[in-house]
């Protein structure tokens, strides 16, 4: 497939969603930041160049997602991961109290209560925000049917882009070496994204570049089979 | 070779006795009581053994009408058995379900371990390790849902379809058997008839000369299910359908959104959509990996389906199951991952694991995989086993806090404990009159029956009459019971406080003003695991009431 022809394929994808004016129309420095680090996501894919540009580029890479990264901390930090509500509290409390009466006989194990009702608790936060940034179904379907409660979504994908994305994940997962780079950037951009605030209308905007990526490539995957079905 | 044979076999037993020992460790204590569900099909096996009879005096029936939910029966036929050698218990209901989960962990075993994958031996026990103690295998297989036995009935199915390839009568068998799943959980009606279809279809070649054993199983398998579709005109058989589904018009009307506006394409278009999303959510590592399933009685308090670690595994397992997928036994657990969860996706619950359990077998048969590759990766035999010894112990500690101890205490409520405590005290004083509040909870009057093992045929003695006539037509909640020495019924504030009677409710149901305008004493407040108030016994003052209120009359 010839490049100019799969840069504008991952053009379309990158225009084609709502995602992208919700961004841009809400802040044009972020979308600046994200369509680059898309580009940069893209180009470390397809570099089959010398091994120096290749390490500028991922240092290029991480410079952008660490910008803005620190401006997502900043402003979007989660402030409920360093806090418990009183719900949190009295559910701790009790079970405190469950976890004293099984464990604290044992004289190494009654650290356990304690570990459960603070690192536990907070560990737990955490991991909730970075598994919602996870779920497929908030990018095609507003997290529907596990809406979260109090937080409105906004469409992020047509649903037609489904197949694709899942064909990507696929490829993704079958051939981790060739895109293993990709699939680094999707660890660590859920990883942060946990740290942001869920209730952040244009949702964990860090895996823009990723979800494009992955849709990119079941849709020119898709558009190869179907080339050589028809023998075109 | 012959050692390691002996060897493969002596650890594959260790693990199913781990798997026995887990699943009937504290069974009739943890959950804490019985949901309600699970009391119906308890309480329906000691009717049947007892007078051939539910608890509405129909004979065997092919549903239990329940609560006018029309439950599958099958799992209630079963419990007959231990009901029968064990008494009426908590632990004699869940005792099939147990059973259930253990035959999943001998049939995930024995497909890895007779298919021609490579290193057979090792993936066969991982394969059996990774079911045992998956914590949506342990919970399912530690309460009585039909759905469990329809798994265990799958995976026999499953087996022998497998083991048809190599001698063709065994689809015969296979089809029977899933015919008979499709009796236990309404979902399996879905996947009996898809699981051999789409196996016959992936080798066709082989079944299609001679065709004679596909030709006998498919007409077996449709003898058997033959009163469950003589059934679906009934109203009773279509009622879960009508209350879970997305497919009618009235839900389309209520919840179709903009959608309703568009003419003709809308309501294809919001089915498409939903079926889709549900779809979607059974793939999604959120709720796969992380986040317990949303009904609180389905899951367990801070664990989801799998561990989180899981996901290594998963994501590993994806990769062995494209490599291999020649082989017979991925071809089992892609049927498993594309068929399994489709009762799901076509009813509107979230994410409702009851729905899906072949889909989470095949889930775990991929991680099985996965770890498999993973452990391969790693040469160092002392890193290799320290490692997954420490996640071991790790899983089994957060498992044991989760279910043993969190669930145990906070979803007491959900299992009516509550009532079991009453039935005790009822019981305890039997020669006074008790009125329970019909009102709060799905049946308090089947918790009644199952905790003091009522006389099925006092129960059925209450059926309206007429109704056997229509059984599996009339929709109706018959809620009023009396069960022994407990009326199940609605408060009536004019009569019972002039009544020398307990009167029993909750919060809702007998606020502190009503206590003091209608002179009531509180005897004893019933509390759940988690310590709080579930239920208030309140003893009638008629003396002091009715005397007042002849008075005010005057």
């Amino acid at each position: 497939m010839k490049k100019y022809f799969r840069i504008s394929c991952l053009l379309l994808v990158t225009i084609s969603n709502y995602w992208v004016w919700q961004i841009f129309s809400n802040n044009l420095i972020l979308g600046v930041g994200l369509v680059i680090t898309e580009f940069l996501l893209f180009s470390l894919i397809g570099n089959r160049q010398a091994t120096k540009a290749k390490t500028s580029l991922k240092l290029g890479f991480v410079f952008v997602l660490l910008f803005i990264g620190a401006f997502f901390l900043r402003d979007r930090f989660d402030r409920t991961l360093t806090s418990l509500s009183p719900t949190e509290v009295s559910i701790n409390n009790q079970r405190y109290v469950y976890l004293a009466e099984s464990f604290g006989k044992y004289p190494l194990v009654k650290y356990i209560p304690h570990y459960y009702s603070t690192y536990s608790v907070y560990t737990r936060k955490y991991l909730t925000n970075v598994f919602y940034t996870l779920d497929p179904n908030l990018y095609f379907f507003r997290s529907h049917p596990r809406e979260k409660a109090g937080i409105d979504e906004t469409n992020k994908y047509p649903a037609v882009a489904l197949p694709f994305f899942i064909a990507g994940v696929l490829i993704i997962t079958i051939q981790y070496q060739k895109y293993k780079f990709t699939a680094i950037y999707a660890f660590v951009a859920a990883l942060l994204s946990g740290l942001i605030d869920p209730g952040f209308k244009l949702g964990p905007v860090l895996m823009f570049p990723f979800v494009n990526i992955v849709i990119y490539l079941g849709l020119t995957e898709s558009i190869r089979k179907a080339k050589d079905y028809l023998k075109i | 070779m012959k050692s390691k044979k002996f060897f493969t076999m002596i650890l594959f037993i260790l693990i199913l006795g781990a798997a026995f020992f887990v699943r009937v460790y504290k069974l009739g204590q943890i959950p804490a009581g019985v949901y309600t569900d699970e009391a119906s099909l308890g309480y329906n096996a000691y009717s049947l053994l007892l007078t051939g009879k539910d608890e509405f005096g129909k004979s065997w029936p092919v549903y239990f009408r329940a609560f006018s939910t029309f439950q599958d029966s099958l799992y209630g036929y079963f419990s007959v058995i231990p009901v029968y050698f064990l008494g009426l218990s908590i632990f004699s209901t869940r005792l099939v379900s147990v059973i259930s989960g253990l035959t999943v962990v001998l049939v995930s075993f024995l497909i890895v371990y007779w298919s021609d994958l490579k290193k057979k031996s090792n993936l066969a026990l991982l394969a059996a390790f990774t079911v045992a103690f998956s914590p949506w295998a342990i919970y399912q297989s530690r309460v009585a849902v039909g759905s469990n036995l329809g798994l265990g009935l799958t995976a026999v199915g499953i087996l022998f379809l497998f083991l048809s390839l190599n001698k063709r009568w065994f689809f015969v068998l296979a089809c029977s058997i899933l015919g008979l799943a499709s009796y236990a959980y309404a979902g399996q009606r879905i996947t009996s008839i898809l699981f051999p279809i789409v196996f016959v279809l992936i080798n066709k070649k082989f079944f299609l000369k001679p065709r004679k054993w596909a030709l006998v199983g498919f007409a077996l398998l449709i003898l058997i299910m033959l009163p469950q579709f003589k059934g679906l005109s009934s109203a009773g058989s279509l009622v879960r359908y009508q209350t879970q589904g997305y497919t009618q018009k009235s839900t389309f009307e209520k919840h179709g959104g903009p959608l309703i506006k568009i003419p003709v394409l809308g309501r294809s278009i919001y089915i498409a959509r939903q079926f889709t999303s549900q779809y979607l959510s059974v793939l999604s590592p959120r709720s796969l990996f992380f986040e317990p399933e949303p009904q609180l009685v389905r899951s367990i308090p801070d664990l989801s389906t799998f561990y989180v670690w899981m996901i290594i595994p998963f994501f590993a397992g994806l990769v062995q199951v494209w490599k291999k997928r020649s082989h017979v036994f991925i071809q089992i657990t892609f049927l498993l991952l594309a068929i399994g969860a489709l009762p799901e996706a076509l009813t509107g619950d979230p994410f409702y694991t009851l729905r899906m359990l072949p889909y989470l077998w095949g889930i775990t048969l991929v991680i099985a995989l996965g770890i498999d590759s993973l452990l391969t990766k790693i040469q160092n035999n002392l890193v290799k086993w320290t490692l997954a010894a420490i996640v071991v112990v790790l899983t089994g500690f957060n498992f044991y806090t989760a279910y043993f101890i969190f669930l145990k205490h906070e979803r007491s409520i959900w299992y009516g404990y509550p009532f079991q405590v009453l039935a005790e005290f009822t019981e305890e004083n039997s020669n006074q009159k008790f009125v329970l509040d019909s009102e709060i909870y799905d049946a308090p009057y089947i918790w009644m029956a199952f905790y003091k093992k009522l006389d099925p045929k006092k129960l059925q003695a209450q059926a309206p009459p007429g109704l056997l006539e229509h059984y599996y037509d009339d929709l109706t909640y018959y809620k009023y019971k009396v069960v022994g020495n407990v009326e199940v019924r609605k408060i009536n504030w004019g009569l019972d406080p002039c009544q020398d009677e307990y009167i029993i409710g909750d919060i809702a149901a007998i606020g502190d003003a009503q206590a003091v305008e209608h002179k009531l004493s509180l005897i004893r407040e019933i509390k759940d695991l988690s310590n709080k108030t579930i239920l208030w016994i309140f003893h009638t003052n008629p003396e002091l009431k009715c005397s007042q209120k002849s008075e005010s009359e005057k």
